[in-house]
């Protein structure tokens, strides 16, 4: 059975991409189904935004805490070097001691990094 | 072209359908599991009214919120605030593609089957994403922002945990780790990742003690407050897709999938595979009637104070281990 399904295949991705679809269209059918099927009754009330029941005083436009932008561009950061460690595990049997010692400098960087942030209390809330 | 779309397509297809009709099912029955288990741990029955001890229960939800009425806020934007739910559980099934469930029972067999699902997983964060946004009320901006930055927080670790399991598989293959446990568990061999391993799943997940983007008394469900009906029942779906699908992942990579644990029992891979994500569901359900709530603060940092550099020097120690003793 494995086999034969990987023959299937030929090792193609693209011949997912009907399931893609249908998972997706699965989705948007339950949204459609539900809106034709139940009655729908349009209400200023029911339509307007949640606010304990006042009406809202404005909208969400407004800026935001910049802790959350920070936190985003250190998961960037972070995330180049989890990425940059794919490869290092990909290929370790034929980078030896000396292709190990450039990595952990490489990490080592990016903990000196963490650290100053954590100093500067960056990931603080 | 033509002969290969012949008679092997439909077998694909019906594969695929098998797939996903068993999933849907798994996860409408996870949901009344949840509160039946929940319940016996509270000292009391969970809904036993519905059917028999309650087993038609998620049908009964599935059609009360089919026939709810679809609220669209006015001030919202549409489009994406119908694109998040659909994403977010689109996310979630296409996730299921790669995992082996037996020998040789796997949708797709990728090599860079883990690749595939970290990637993945980095997407279902768009959902929240626009959900929060496009709801446009501050209780769901905050909560869609809190929700997003703690799951990007975990989401570092959970790579470095994966990325540890595959440095000692030395491939991305699923049914190769699976195989490279033959001898003995991940569990075994690195227990304290796999506990680091299940504390990130369920913060990955949005789940208690981690829940506070959802918690009730904070803000109010969240990023989903404004979403009704099937749309709010499309995130749930997601959310306990992502929940049964987390609990296989740990099941593949430390438990051993579809491998036995006891070798005189003669049960067939599919058994051992469900026992096994049978306990990681326990846990998680365990857990979230056990624990109270961590603080937002305390949540981002356990992400980055703690869980972060343990994985990276983990990482960084195996791999040392590694090659200066040779183990390939």
């Amino acid at each position: 059975m494995y086999l034969f399904l990987v023959n299937l295949y030929n090792g193609y991705i693209i011949y997912l991409l009907p399931f893609f679809l249908l998972s997706f269209g699965i989705s948007a059918l339950l949204i459609a189904l539900s809106y034709l099927i139940a009655l729908q009754n349009m209400d200023l009330e029911k339509t307007s935004g949640y606010e304990c029941g006042f009406d809202p005083f404005n909208d969400a436009r407004d800026p935001f805490y910049i802790q959350f932008y920070i936190i985003a561009l250190l998961f960037i950061i972070f995330d180049i070097e989890v990425i940059f460690f794919v490869p290092f595990i990909a290929a370790l049997k034929y980078l030896t001691f000396l292709g190990y010692y450039t990595m952990a400098c490489f990490v080592v960087l990016l903990i000196i990094s963490l650290y100053h942030e954590w100093n500067k209390k960056c990931i603080d809330f | 072209m033509i002969s290969f779309f012949f008679f092997k397509y439909e077998v694909i297809v019906a594969s695929f359908l098998i797939l996903l009709v068993f999933m849907l099912v798994g996860i409408a029955y996870l949901t009344l599991l949840e509160r039946k288990f929940m319940a016996s741990i509270q000292r009391r029955r969970g809904p036993n009214v519905v059917g028999v001890f309650g087993l038609l229960q998620p049908l009964a939800d599935g059609m009360k919120l089919l026939l709810k009425e679809t609220v669209l806020p006015s001030y919202s934007n549409l489009v994406i605030y119908l694109l998040a739910p659909i994403f977010t559980f689109f996310c979630s099934i296409v996730l299921w593609f790669v995992l082996p469930f037996s020998e040789g029972y796997v949708l797709y067999d990728f090599p860079l089957g883990l690749l595939y699902i970290l990637a993945i997983s980095s997407l279902g964060i768009y959902g929240i994403v626009f959900s929060g946004w496009s709801s446009n009320s501050k209780y769901a901006f905050l909560g869609g922002l809190r929700s997003a930055a703690q799951m990007i927080s975990y989401e570092l670790s959970l790579g470095l945990i994966i990325l540890s399991i595959i440095l000692i598989t030395g491939s991305f293959h699923l049914g190769e780790i699976i195989e490279n446990q033959s001898l003995s568990f991940n569990a075994v061999t690195l227990f304290p990742l796999w506990i680091l391993f299940v504390v990130c799943m369920l913060a990955e997940t949005n789940r208690a003690p981690f829940d506070l983007p959802e918690a009730e008394a904070e803000l109010v469900a969240g990023y989903n407050v404004e979403y009704s009906s099937i749309a709010f029942a499309l995130f749930f779906l997601g959310e306990y897709t992502n929940i049964l699908f987390m609990s296989a992942l740990a099941s593949i990579l430390f438990l051993g999938g579809y491998l036995p644990i006891v070798s005189f029992l003669p049960l067939s891979g599919l058994v051992w595979f469900s026992i096994k994500c049978l306990l990681h569901i326990f846990i998680f359900v365990w857990v979230r009637a056990t624990f109270p709530r961590f603080r937002y603060d305390q949540l981002m940092k356990l992400g980055w104070k703690f869980l972060l550099p343990i994985s990276l020097v983990f990482l960084l120690l195996e791999s040392s281990i590694v090659i200066s003793l040779g183990l390939f």
